[in-house]
């Protein structure tokens, strides 16, 4: 972009010659010559157009009233303009008549060469006034026998005082006019589509670019002669061998069956682009001839004889150029797509211009008023004479002032802009019949110790806690990443735990695949808050504890709602369900009663948890270790109560799914009969299986009742896995189980409900506690009872009473009968006193420990998951189970491996919830607001909780 | 006096803003930005068959009106607009009084293109209806003696034996007055002729020459300021034609005919298959077809009271700057530099192509 412009002398649009339209204009379409003959000579603006319009401009400056010079159009300067019948392809202007020596215009139509006089009578001193008028006379016209693309005049063999015309046709024929009468017909070899055309005056040679992209050179004498070959031995005119509508084909035989000289270019030279247009100049008074090429990206000059002056290489896309010579050196104007002018003398660039449009024509004129201007033409026909501006406009539009601002407005726009951004975020989940939830705001921190590529960071949380996004891919990581993520309460159902897992996993940069896994507790206040504790409810459960009762708000100092209290505290789910905590100082024991089971076991957790803490702290510590118990009764009635309901969604889903695809396949059937119907020739009534289709199209609609189904086993599931985790936690509590004992406890007797399992959780509860039960009561000489054919597949079993039934013994057994679960042979020999009860036996999962000799009736050593008939991941657990401590999977034993490019990832929980209660707008989820969370991060302490804890 | 498609004005009138008689409402869109010189600031533009009218909906009075005349050209170019960020925008480009401004609008309706298609739809039908307007000599508007009447021409009459006295032995030839001007052409000659519309008549009169009586018609300064002689034979009959002239020229001088015609293919905005029709281009070229606009949509001009407008504001100076293509200057005429071989722009004192070329850094 230059800083100059070009300024504009003279301009015109020219029309279409239908109204309305638009002209269309090409590179030929531009010619500056003194057309009329006019005496002194002054140059006219020829300008023709595809609609066929012709026009001829004299523009010129006028003196104002005022006596100053003016310039720009008037209507008197149009001097001519008519409508011709066809396209104008290109206009020359020569002398093309024999009988006289004017200049006369020659105009190429596709089909036709028409050469005219132009000649102004009357009016007052020629060219000027609106008096002056012109006629266009047409002197002869030439019917050419190939479509025509361009034209080229000279002074073909050198002829004085006249020119000849040398058309070229689309398919590379060449027709060469002696004036008035075709002096011979050719085909230039190499030519597909034609290129541009010169002829170079001394030389007599006429320059074509070739399909091959060379530029071609042939002297009109080896033309004429060639052709004339053919036409001699041919014995034919050249009009006749070539007739109008005679194919190539035919005319290429006939070169080639004549034996003729092959037309030989006089000299070659590749150019290797398109070439765009050709331009010849020098050639007076002794100066040298130079022919000028503009390619697609290179402008080339060429001496006559075909040696290369110099080369251009243009940076951008040219439209057109000209070329003139001044002071013995070429200078070349070039047009870009770009709307830019730029002036070369010979290679070196001397000055750049903006314009106005870009132009398909170019030339320099002089005109009365101005010296050396530039005429171009538009595509659309527009016309100007313009010179080149050398005032820089540097000129920069001052900034507007701005106007008075209404900052009431401003300020209520910005209010009501904030909603809806608000309104739009998505975050932390819509929450039907909940109301407002917290989210904690979570901040993992990643540092790898060297780059790493492409780490997956995946969150997982168990169903009603719900994360803002669970999957992130880091690019690279290179020092520390953080992400920060969100847990709230998604769903409004007891969440059965508040574990969060995050793993990493990634490629170190030797290429082993990594993947480290970090678990993390969420607090209890993400799920409940504070209420009035109530008297009296339908489930109770009573710990004991050999230490005396804490202070209740001492436990919970973030959920006191009263501080006054002490020996009681109510906590509230954001469901609405409530669960009262009581202790009781005189027998150093806790209560927890509430509505609902399910509700107590995250309670109940968290008072344990935090009751060894209390009492884990230095100044506590008495020696003594925190002893707990249970002193009430089993829920096992409220376990089945919890299996039936669960049971029930699952057999409603099944009908459910039944009567779906019954339904669906009736709708196949009534769409099938339909068709055949519609695809009968004859028209047969519908007998109102259209009705048929729609009623069974509603049926249908059973999948809403589906998904409503699908969201209560959702809930119910979260329900009866709160409960048996609560039952477990009994249990434990009651015996006084080892950790072990209780890893293979809950392993049979699962506390995962999955939702979306083909197999459900009664059916493999069962078969596990089936299992569990047959290996107690096995005396232990019986080898391998567990390989008893059990049930070969799972199924639906038709109501839980069966289960319930093995449960109920197998709690029995453990709590009253003392029984003890192992799955270690050795401890079997430890602990003779249970050889009675059962025996256990397993394959070695360690290989270092020598596997104990396989009896002879085990032929299969099939894994224990398939044995029963689980999933590989259950079985997974159970072996895990078995083996006691867990396989080294932490991070911290990973990154004493790597230590050097291991990412730590250290989640930084908010170990409490942000103190938000005074802010309702803050609370209110959904939508959290943006601005609230750097204060809710500022407001609290966080801190960095290592890997592991 | 003509001046709505051939000025550029700021903050106009009421009484500039309303339509002139000829003049009427082609399309309204409301929820343009004027991105250039009112960024952030929500106006209407209207689009008539003379100008484009641009007002800000805050303020009635910061307002302009673009002659169609003006515009040197209309592009689309992509704009940082306040209201609507990087978006694409109407540029156009005028020059008015030998001065450049610029005008950008922006459509502060996503997804449309109604802004483009309107506002170069009736560009584009102004640029070829100027036969209506313009005075033209040694036009094309002959074939076989007969007038190629425009579209919304009506021939009146026809007059034979008039004969032009532009040139000594004058020439014969035939007037043919219809409801935009007036046409006369030779007889020998279908290439000369006049075509002068009654907008570009300054004056018609009959008073005596070197040839006896002669009819006089002179064209408007602004398309040349030319004096026509016409001499019809008997004195009766210049007296009737010069009558006839006289009549239709100060009728339709006082409602002209202009002849720029563009259907809006579909009027009313609201409708439900609008949200389909608003992604093809909205209206398109009828020649032909048109009939001037109804009613119907009547211009509703902001209200706006005279007295409230508080001159101290701002004052026209600044209201142009913010336009400006081109800085406040007049081209200076062509020299001819030897250097280049091509005419320039005369340079300022002390300096040379040389000097003002190597300003750039190569």
């Amino acid at each position: 972009m230059s800083l100059f412009k070009a300024r504009e002398w003279w301009g015109t649009a020219v029309e279409a010659a239908t109204p309305g339209e638009e002209e269309e204009c090409d590179a030929g379409c531009l010619l500056v010559a003194n057309v009329n003959n006019e005496q002194p000579a002054r140059d006219k603006v020829v300008v023709g157009g595809f609609s066929g319009s012709l026009r001829v401009f004299l523009p010129q400056a006028h003196r104002s009233e005022e006596g100053e010079e003016v310039s720009g159009y008037r209507p008197d300067h149009l001097l001519l303009e008519t409508t011709l019948n066809y396209p104008i392809l290109q206009l020359a202007v020569g002398k093309f008549v024999s009988s006289n020596s004017l200049e006369h215009l020659c105009i190429l139509h596709p089909d036709r060469l028409v050469v005219c006089s132009v000649v102004g009578v009357g009016g007052g001193g020629g060219g000027g006034g609106q008096g002056e008028h012109f006629r266009l006379t047409i002197a002869y016209q030439h019917k050419l026998p190939r479509r025509g693309h361009s034209l080229v005049t000279g002074t073909f063999g050198g002829v004085r005082g006249k020119h000849y015309l040398a058309v070229q046709s689309l398919d590379g024929c060449l027709v060469v006019y002696e004036q008035e009468s075709l002096a011979f017909v050719t085909f230039l070899p190499g030519s597909l589509l034609p290129g541009p055309i010169a002829y170079l005056p001394r030389a007599d040679a006429i320059v074509t670019v070739a399909a091959d992209w060379s530029l071609q050179c042939y002297r009109y004498q080896t033309i004429a002669v060639a052709s004339e070959n053919d036409n001699t031995t041919n014995n034919t005119t050249a009009a006749a061998a070539i007739p109008p509508n005679n194919n190539n084909n035919s005319s290429n035989n006939n070169r080639g069956g004549s034996g003729g000289r092959r037309l030989t270019p006089e000299w070659t030279q590749l150019l290797g682009e398109a070439a765009v247009e050709m331009k010849v100049v020098g050639g007076e008074e002794g100066e040298p001839v130079s022919l000028l090429v503009l390619a697609q990206r290179g402008i080339y000059c060429f001496k006559e004889s075909g040696v290369l002056k110099f080369v251009k290489k243009l940076e951008f896309d040219p439209s057109c150029f000209t070329a003139f010579i001044v002071d013995k050196g070429i200078h070349i104007c070039v047009a870009s797509h770009t709307n830019t002018l730029l002036v070369y003398r010979e290679t070196q660039l001397k000055w750049a211009s903006q314009l106005q449009f870009p132009p398909v024509a170019l030339t320099r004129a002089d005109f009365p008023g101005i010296t050396g201007a530039l005429v171009m033409l538009g595509e659309a026909g527009q016309v100007q004479v313009t010179y080149l501006g050398t005032d820089p406009s540097l000129f920069v539009a001052p900034p507007t002032e701005t106007r008075e601002i209404n900052y009431d407005h401003t300020d209520k726009e910005l209010v009501r802009l904030h909603k809806i951004i608000k309104a739009s975020t998505k975050d932390t989940g819509a929450l039907v019949g909940m109301g407002r939830v917290p989210a904690v705001p979570v901040v993992l921190r990643i540092t790898a110790h060297t780059p790493l590529n492409t780490v997956r960071v995946n969150v997982a949380v168990e169903k009603p806690i719900g994360v803002t996004q669970d999957t992130f891919v880091l690019r690279t990581v290179c020092d520390t990443s953080q992400i920060m993520i969100k847990f709230y309460q998604a769903e409004p159902y007891i969440p059965p735990s508040l574990s969060v897992t995050i793993i990493t996993s990634y490629v170190s940069h030797t290429g082993a695949p990594r993947i480290n896994t970090v678990q993390l507790e969420l607090p209890l206040r993400l799920v409940v808050r504070p209420c009035t504790p109530s008297k009296e409810a339908d489930h109770k459960i009573t710990i004991s504890s050999n230490k005396a009762a804490v202070n209740l708000p001492d436990l919970f100092p973030e959920l006191v709602q009263d501080a006054g209290v002490g020996t009681a505290i109510g906590l509230q789910y954001y469901n609405g369900m409530e669960v009262t905590i009581l202790s009781s100082r005189t027998t150093n024991r806790y209560r927890l009663q509430s509505d609902s089971m399910a509700a107590l076991w995250l309670i109940l957790k968290e008072l344990m948890r935090r009751l060894k803490g209390y009492w884990n702290q230095p100044s506590r510590r008495d020696g003594e270790e925190l002893q707990l118990g249970v002193a009430s009764s089993f829920p096992t009635h409220e376990l089945f109560f919890e299996i039936d309901a669960h049971f029930i969604r699952r057999k409603k889903h099944k009908e459910l799914e039944l009567q779906l695809a019954r339904r669906s396949a009736q709708f196949r059937a009534v769409q099938r009969r339909l068709l055949t119907k519609f695809k009968d020739k004859t028209p047969t009534p519908l007998a109102n299986l259209d009705s048929l289709l729609e009623g069974t199209y509603k049926q249908i609609h059973v999948t809403d009742v589906i998904t409503e189904n699908l969201k209560g086993m959702e809930e119910d599931g979260c329900q009866l896995s709160c409960v048996v985790r609560l039952v477990l936690e009994m249990t434990r509590l009651a015996t006084g189980m080892s950790d072990q004992e209780f890893a293979l406890l809950s392993a049979a007797v699962s506390p995962v409900v999955h939702l979306s399992m083909e197999q459900g959780w009664e059916e493999t509860t069962d078969a596990a506690i089936t299992f569990l039960l047959r290996s107690y009561s096995r005396p232990p000489p019986t080898p391998m009872p567990r390989d008893a054919p059990p049930t070969p597949e799972l199924t639906m079993p038709p109501d839980t009473s069966k289960l319930k039934k093995h449960l109920g013994i197998l709690l029995d057994k453990i709590t009253k009968g003392g029984a003890q679960l192992s799955l270690d042979s050795t401890s079997e020999t430890k602990m003779p006193e249970l050889s009675k009860e059962t025996v256990w036996h397993d394959e070695p999962e360690d290989p270092s420990e020598p596997p104990p000799p396989p009896p002879e009736d085990d032929p299969t050593n099939v894994p224990l998951g398939s044995r029963l008939g689980e999933d590989r991941a259950r079985s997974a657990r159970i072996r895990s189970a078995r083996q006691g401590p867990r396989p080294p999977l932490t991070p911290a034993s990973l990154s004493e491996d790597m230590p050097e490019e291991d990412p730590a990832t250290e989640p930084t929980p908010s170990e409490e919830l942000p103190d938000l209660t005074g802010d309702p707008a803050a609370i209110q989820l959904p939508p959290p607001t943006v601005e609230e969370e750097p204060r809710a991060t500022s407001s609290r302490h966080t801190f960095t909780r290592p890997p592991g804890t | 006096m003509l001046w709505e498609d051939r000025d550029v004005r700021f903050d106009i009138t009421p009484q500039q803003m309303k339509m002139r008689s000829g003049e009427n409402v082609i399309d309204k869109l409301d929820a343009i930005e004027d991105t250039k010189g009112n960024s952030g600031d929500r106006g209407r533009l209207i689009i008539t068959n003379l100008r484009l009218i641009w007002h800000s909906q805050s303020m009635p009075r910061v307002s302009l009106s673009v002659g169609f005349n003006c515009i040197i050209n209309i592009t689309t170019k992509t704009v940082n607009s306040k209201l609507r960020g990087l978006t694409e925008a109407l540029y156009i480009l005028t020059k008015a009084n030998n001065t450049r401004f610029e005008f950008i609008f922006t459509n502060l309706v996503p997804g449309t293109p109604r802004l483009f298609t309107s506002v170069m739809g009736v560009y584009k039908a102004y640029n070829s209806s100027k036969m209506y307007r313009e005075l033209k000599l040694r036009g094309a508007i002959i074939q076989s003696k007969q007038l190629r009447i425009l579209p919304q021409e009506q021939i009146f009459s026809r007059v034979n034996g008039v004969w032009n006295l532009s040139s000594d032995q004058g020439n014969l030839g035939t007037f043919v007055i219809t409801n935009v001007r007036l046409v006369w052409f030779a007889n020998m000659n279908e290439l000369f002729n006049i075509s002068l519309p009654y907008l570009q008549i300054a004056s018609v009169k009959v008073r005596e020459s070197k040839f006896g009586m002669a009819l006089v018609v002179e064209s408007s300064e602004a398309s040349g300021g030319y004096v026509l002689g016409f001499r019809i034979d008997p004195v009766e009959k210049l007296h009737e034609v010069h009558k006839e002239i006289s009549a239709l020229y100060t009728v339709y001088s006082q409602c002209p005919v202009f002849g720029v015609e563009f259907i809006l293919q579909d009027k009313d905005p609201r409708g439900l298959e609008d949200m389909n029709m608003n992604n093809v281009p909205r209206a398109f070229l009828l020649a032909g077809a048109g009939q001037p606009q109804t009613d119907e949509d009547r211009l509703d001009l902001p209200e706006m009271d005279e007295e409230e407008i508080d001159e101290s504001v701002s004052d026209a100076g600044d209201v142009l700057a913010a336009y400006l293509a081109d800085g406040h200057h007049n081209d200076l005429e062509p020299v001819f530099s030897a250097e280049l071989g091509l005419a320039v722009e005369k340079l300022k004192d002390g300096y040379t192509l040389q000097t003002l070329w190597e300003v750039i850094p190569s």
